[in-house]
């Protein structure tokens, strides 16, 4: 009887629904695409350096190392976590990469590279294990215990390079880093390569569905029978990798290992999460929206340094642009709520 | 009671509360509870505000622990200890409050306890959604089941709970309070749907504090008072 009336509504209902999902994507990464499209076509038409294919090249680079520490950060902000000590593990990383890189001339260049990638990533790993095992384990906001890490790698690395600056790598490996592919430096392919893992891991396996599962409601998931202390220390040494791999990308880049680099990397990494449309809160972003505050980020540094606006300047707007896209994202959600619900109010 | 359904008690009888208690520092929250759900009836549990509605639903679903008494569902002794035991064991509660994933899509909501897989670890989203398809439908719910759960009304957010719970092996459908924040509209679909899952074999299990609910939808009604039974009215 009355379930005649609902069958009725199905076709129209139906129609309203997927015009709702194909425009909630509109409205969050496309849109941030948009604003990122946007922000190099005003860049190409009234700075003439911009749109050249060095400068293109320049940002592509400069963005790959905060590309990289990123996917590990949405992973870990959409579990409802953060992590503080990014910058600093990233440090640590690199010399525990770069000691190997130096002995290069003893133990073979070969072995010295590959020992160098396999110690840097380790080191993010254990860093990671540390964060997400401690925090679970005991039940301590990540704020605190990542707080605690910021200053343990930090340490860590001053203490075992005696605080110097490590150089002289093998040059094969300082050469690859300079190197192109398709175009495009490789140290951008690696990070853009990070990026696409990131994405198919949060949108297609469970692992990533649980993720947001988790950082919607910890509490349900949990009593449905997942056991949430791995996903979410999981999520912790995801994130330690990702600077084992960025800190692989640094020395590539700038063939240096330093125990002082990486200082206020968590807070460009935690910008470009959120400026990527992903919500402190967690459950809810993704990790193309990432890639998009990343690269928004490297090209409102690039374009207003081109500009010639000074440090200080570029600091106070890129400021601006982080709070602004906050604001901006609860419009969204408020516009795309009401125009998905409107048709129900009758 | 009818003499008829003691007869028939053995087979027909899906869960059994004897004498169950429950006390809190201070307050007696159920006192000696008896309680028979049947095979396939809508059975309406009502109560005052305190009358120990939720301490029962809570200890049916594994929060808290008898003091005493015995409960059997299906003739086996039924004592979870967790709310996982409960869902293991097939009953399944529909809480007033929601526990939904406002941020992920209705067939994940449904589903995620355990997505369906093509590869191992990788989600099949093709099959997650079919299966929702034919769940949403059997409840009447004209949704698409990809349609992320913060754009469903009130109405709707309950009906993916009940396909939640339905998703799974559910001997036992629990619904607490389920029309408290619907309108008159709404709530005459939702009765309309639980009757077509009576039709279908499901047990449920309905609270409520409006009595005028009781008679358009149950087949049987225990009131609490106090935090014991009073009656079971056939």
């Amino acid at each position: 009887m009355g379930h005649s009336g609902i069958t009725g509504g199905r076709v129209e209902h139906g129609r309203r629904e997927t015009g709702t999902v194909v425009l909630g994507f509109f409205m969050r990464e496309a849109g941030i695409g948009a604003a990122l499209l946007l922000l190099c076509v005003l860049f190409a038409v009234f700075v003439p350096q911009f749109a050249t294919r060095i400068n293109v090249s320049n940002i592509l680079t400069q963005i790959s190392i905060n590309t990289a520490i990123s996917v590990g950060m949405t992973f870990v902000i959409l579990l409802g976590g953060i992590d503080l000590s990014v910058g600093s593990v990233i440090s640590f990383c690199s010399i525990a990469g770069g000691l190997i890189l130096a002995k290069g001339s003893v133990i073979g260049t070969p072995s010295a590279i590959a020992c160098a990638v396999a110690a840097s990533i380790a080191a993010g790993l254990a860093c990671g294990l540390f964060n997400g095992w401690v925090s679970v384990r005991w039940n301590i906001h990540p704020f605190i215990v990542t707080l605690g890490m910021l200053n343990i790698a930090r340490g860590a690395a001053l203490q075992i390079s005696g605080s110097r600056t490590l150089f002289s790598f093998p040059a094969a490996f300082n050469q690859f880093g300079s190197q192109t592919m398709f175009g495009l430096p490789i140290i951008f392919i690696i990070a853009a390569a990070l990026v696409a893992m990131g994405h198919i891991v949060l949108s297609r396996t469970v692992f990533g569905r649980l993720i947001y599962a988790i950082g919607n409601n910890e509490e349900s998931v949990r009593l449905s029978g997942h056991n949430t202390r791995f996903y979410k220390v999981a999520a912790f040494v995801l994130c330690g990798a990702m600077v084992g791999i960025a800190a692989i990308l640094y020395m590539l880049r700038l063939n240096i290992a330093s125990p002082i680099l990486g200082v206020g990397f968590e807070l460009n990494a935690i910008a470009a999460v959120v400026i990527g449309g992903t919500s402190m809160s967690g459950g809810k972003g993704s990790m193309i929206g990432t890639f998009f505050g990343a690269c928004i980020m490297g090209v409102l540094n690039n374009g207003l340094l081109l500009l010639g606006m000074g440090d200080f300047a570029r600091q106070i707007v890129t400021g601006f642009v982080i709070v602004i896209a906050v604001i901006l994202d609860t419009y969204r959600n408020k516009l795309s709520l009401a125009l998905a619900r409107k048709p129900d109010a009758e | 009671m009818r003499d008829a359904t003691t007869a028939f008690r053995n087979d027909s009888t899906l869960l059994d509360i004897r004498g169950v208690s429950k006390s809190f520092p201070g307050v007696m929250a159920l006192k000696d509870v008896d309680l028979r759900v049947l095979r396939g009836e809508i059975h309406i549990l009502v109560g005052e505000n305190g009358a120990g509605k939720s301490t029962l639903v809570r200890t049916l679903c594994g929060v808290h622990s008898p003091d005493g008494g015995s409960m059997t569902l299906d003739g086996v002794p039924y004592r979870p200890r967790h709310p996982l035991d409960a869902i293991r064991a097939g009953v399944r509660v529909v809480h007033q409050e929601f526990n939904l994933l406002r941020h992920l899509s209705v067939g994940e909501n449904i589903f995620f306890e355990r997505l369906p897989t093509s590869f191992p670890g990788i989600v099949d989203f093709h099959r997650l959604f079919e299966d929702t398809e034919r769940i949403l439908s059997r409840l009447g719910l004209a949704i698409s089941p990809e349609t992320p759960v913060d754009r469903l009304g009130i109405a709707q957010m309950q009906l993916v709970e009940i396909a939640k719970a339905l998703s799974g092996r559910s001997r036992l459908l629990i619904l607490d309070e389920p029309t408290a924040t619907l309108t008159s509209r709404e709530i005459g679909r939702l009765f309309d749907i639980l009757r077509t899952l009576r039709d279908e074999g499901v047990t449920l299990m309905y609270i409520s504090h409006r009595l005028q609910e009781v008679s358009e939808i149950g087949d049987r009604i225990t009131v609490l008072r106090n935090g014991s039974d009073r009656k079971s009215v056939v």
